[in-house]
C-alpha cells in the first residue's frame, strides 16, 4: 500500500500534468498524440477509483506510467480500483501499438509496480517478475489482460489455440471486450459457437466477399440477440415513486453459460427473475436453470428452418431436462410476427407439445443486422 | 458497480479531487482507521476478553485486528457494526467468505508477499505464523456491535 508521502507526491505530479495538458492542448484547442502525457481520472459517481498519467514511449515501444494512484474503496469489491486502472493501462498499451510492456516511473510508489496491481495479479494467479523494477512484461500483460476480460476456461483455451495458429492475438480479443465492442458473453458465443471466430473478431471479411460477410453477419446477429437477452435479464428494475426505474449500479446475480453445439445460452439465477418476452408471466426461481436456443432468423428463415430448430430443441431437452425444473426457450426476433398466421399457430403448438416457450425479442432482423454491421466496422478501425 | 468513467480532468476537477484526497489523507493517513466499530471491538477484546494487542498494520479488505490470547496463540478479530447479526454481515469474496479458512489463509499469504499491499514487516510475521500453524487452527472471533444499543456480542467461528 502506498505511504501517505507517496500519495501526496503522486497527487502533486498529477496536478502538474493536468496543468501542462491544459496549457499545451485544451487552451490551444489541440488534441494530444499517443506519445504525449495524458492525465485521466476514473470515477464512479463521486468515488475516485484511479488517477493515471500515461504516454506511449516511442523509443522503448512501451507504455510509460508517470502517475498511478489507485484507491481500494472498502464499500466496493476487493481490488476494484486496481481492476479499473489495469484495464485502462492494458487497453491503452494495446491501442497505442506498443509491445504491451508497461513501465512505471519513479513517481509511482518509488518506481515499482503499484501494490494494488500486485494484489490483483496475485488474485488472478499471475506472477509478476519485475515488481521492484517497475516493469510488467508483455507476457505478464497478456496473462493479466485475459484474466481481467474474464473468459471461461474453454474460451481461453480456444483463444490461445488461435494465437498459436497465428490467427488472432489474444490482446485484440480482450481489447474488443474492454473497449465495449462485444460484451463478454457475446464474444464467448462467437468464439465457441462459430467455425471461424477469428474472421469475425478481426472484421476480416469485406462486404464484397459476399458469402463470408453474410455468414459473419449471421453469427454476429445471433451473438447480439443473445446479448440483448443477457442485458434484459441482468438489468435490475427498482420501484421509485410509483415508477419503474432501471438501476445502473446493480445487476441481477446471474451466471451465463454457452452451449456451443446448439448455439444455446444457459442461465442460472441466484435470485428470482422475471422471464421477459414470453406470452405468460413466468418467474425463474433462485437456483433454477433456463436454456435458450438463440436463432437470429428472418420470417422466411423461421419458416424454412423451423423443423431443424425443433430437432435442436428436442436434443437440448434430452441434454438438459434431466433436471425437471429446467425451462427451455426458443428465442427469435420480432420477425416472427411476419410469419403467416397459420404457420405461427403451427409453431406455437409444436413448441407447446415439447414444453418449450416461445421467446420473442423486441428487435427485428433489420436492427440486429444494422448493429452487427456497426460492430464489424468498429472492429475494422481497431488495431489488428 | 456502476460504470466507471474515465475522463481527462480539467484543472478545476483535478483541484477538487486533490482537495478530497488531501483531506482524507490528513485525517486518516492512507487508510480509514477511524472506524468507530473497530475501535469499540478493540476495546472489548482487550478489556473484556483479556486479549493482548499484537503489532499489526491494518489494510483495507484484510483482517480488522489481530491479538494474542493468554496462551500466546493468535486470535483474528473481525469487527461488525451492523443492525443484522455479525456472522450474517460477513461478506463473500473471491477467496471464500470472510473468516473462512480459505480466506484467512489467502490473506496470510498476501501478508507474507513483499509485492502485496498487505505486506509489512509486522504483517509478514503474523502471516508466517498463521501459515505455519495452519489457518484452521487460528481462533477467529466476530465482535458485533449493535449501532443503536451499542451492545456487543462475540461469536467464535473457530
Amino acid at each position: 500500500m502506498p505511504t501517505t508521502e507517496e500519495v501526496l507526491h503522486g497527487l502533486e505530479a498529477f496536478k502538474k500534468h493536468v496543468t501542462d495538458y491544459e496549457n499545451s492542448f485544451r487552451k490551444r484547442n489541440k488534441l494530444p498524440k499517443n506519445f504525449d502525457y495524458r492525465p485521466y481520472r476514473w470515477c464512479s459517481r463521486d468515488i475516485v477509483f484511479s488517477l493515471l498519467v500515461v504516454k506511449h514511449n516511442r523509443k522503448g515501444n512501451f507504455l510509460e506510467v508517470d502517475v498511478c494512484l489507485i484507491a481500494n474503496p472498502p464499500q466496493y469489491v476487493e481490488n476494484s480500483g486496481a481492476k479499473v486502472a489495469l484495464g485502462f493501462l492494458l487497453s491503452e498499451s494495446y491501442k497505442c501499438g506498443g509491445s504491451m510492456e508497461i513501465v512505471f516511473t519513479s513517481n509511482v510508489e518509488g518506481g515499482r509496480v503499484p501494490a494494488y496491481i500486485c494484489d490483483l495479479a496475485i488474485e488472478m494467479g499471475v506472477k509478476l517478475k519485475h515488481v521492484f523494477e517497475g516493469h510488467i512484461t508483455p507476457f505478464e500483460a497478456r496473462q493479466l489482460y485475459l484474466g481481467l476480460a474474464g473468459f471461461s476456461q474453454t474460451a481461453k483455451e480456444k483463444i490461445m489455440k488461435m494465437a498459436v495458429d497465428k490467427l488472432i492475438s489474444p490482446e485484440r480479443v480482450c481489447f474488443l471486450i474492454m473497449g465495449g465492442v462485444w460484451s463478454l458473453s457475446e464474444a464467448e458465443s462467437i468464439i465457441l459457437g462459430s467455425r471461424h471466430p477469428e474472421r469475425l473478431l478481426q472484421s476480416a471479411s469485406d462486404p464484397e466477399d459476399r458469402h463470408l460477410y453474410l455468414n459473419d453477419l449471421r453469427v454476429a446477429g445471433s451473438a447480439i440477440l443473445g446479448g440483448v437477452l443477457d442485458r434484459k435479464l441482468l438489468r435490475t428494475e427498482l420501484f421509485e415513486g410509483g415508477q419503474i426505474v432501471e438501476s445502473e449500479d446493480e445487476e441481477s446475480p446471474l451466471a451465463i453459460d454457452f452451449d456451443s453445439v446448439y448455439f444455446a445460452k444457459i442461465y442460472h439465477a441466484d435470485t428470482e427473475l422475471m422471464i421477459p418476452w414470453i406470452d405468460e408471466n413466468k418467474m425463474l426461481s433462485a437456483g433454477q436453470r433456463m436454456v435458450v436456443l438463440v436463432r437470429a432468423r428472418s420470417d422466411g428463415e423461421i419458416q424454412k428452418y423451423f423443423l431443424n430448430d425443433l430437432g435442436s430443441l428436442k436434443k437440448l431437452i434430452a441434454k438438459y431436462r434431466k433436471d425437471a425444473t429446467t425451462m427451455v426457450f426458443y428465442l427469435v426476433p420480432r420477425d416472427f410476427e411476419d410469419v403467416s398466421l397459420a404457420f405461427q399457430t403451427q409453431i406455437i403448438s409444436q413448441l407447446k407439445k415439447e414444453g418449450v416457450y416461445l421467446m420473442l425479442a423486441p428487435d427485428s432482423m433489420t436492427s440486429l443486422d444494422k448493429e452487427a454491421i456497426r460492430r464489424l466496422e468498429t472492429g475494422r478501425r481497431t488495431r489488428q | 458497480m456502476s460504470q466507471c468513467c474515465g475522463k481527462i480532468p480539467t484543472e478545476e476537477d483535478a483541484g477538487y479531487i486533490a482537495l478530497v484526497v488531501l483531506n482524507t489523507v490528513q485525517r486518516y493517513g492512507n487508510i480509514w482507521q477511524g472506524d468507530l466499530g473497530e475501535q469499540m471491538a478493540t476495546e472489548h477484546a482487550v478489556k473484556e476478553l483479556n486479549l493482548g494487542t499484537e503489532r499489526f498494520d491494518k489494510k483495507i479488505h484484510g483482517y480488522d485486528n489481530v491479538f494474542r490470547d493468554g496462551a500466546g496463540k493468535l486470535v483474528i478479530v473481525e469487527a461488525k457494526a451492523t443492525k443484522s447479526s455479525g456472522v450474517a454481515s460477513l461478506k463473500d469474496t473471491v477467496h471464500g467468505r470472510e473468516g473462512s479458512v480459505e480466506w484467512v489463509e489467502y490473506k496470510a499469504t498476501l501478508m507474507c508477499d513483499p509485492t502485496s499491499s498487505f505486506y509489512s514487516a509486522a504483517n509478514a510475521m503474523i502471516g508466517e505464523e498463521i501459515l505455519r500453524v495452519g489457518a484452521a487452527n487460528v481462533e477467529f472471533l466476530v465482535i458485533h456491535i449493535d449501532p443503536e444499543s451499542q451492545l456487543v456480542d462475540v461469536t467464535q467461528l473457530r
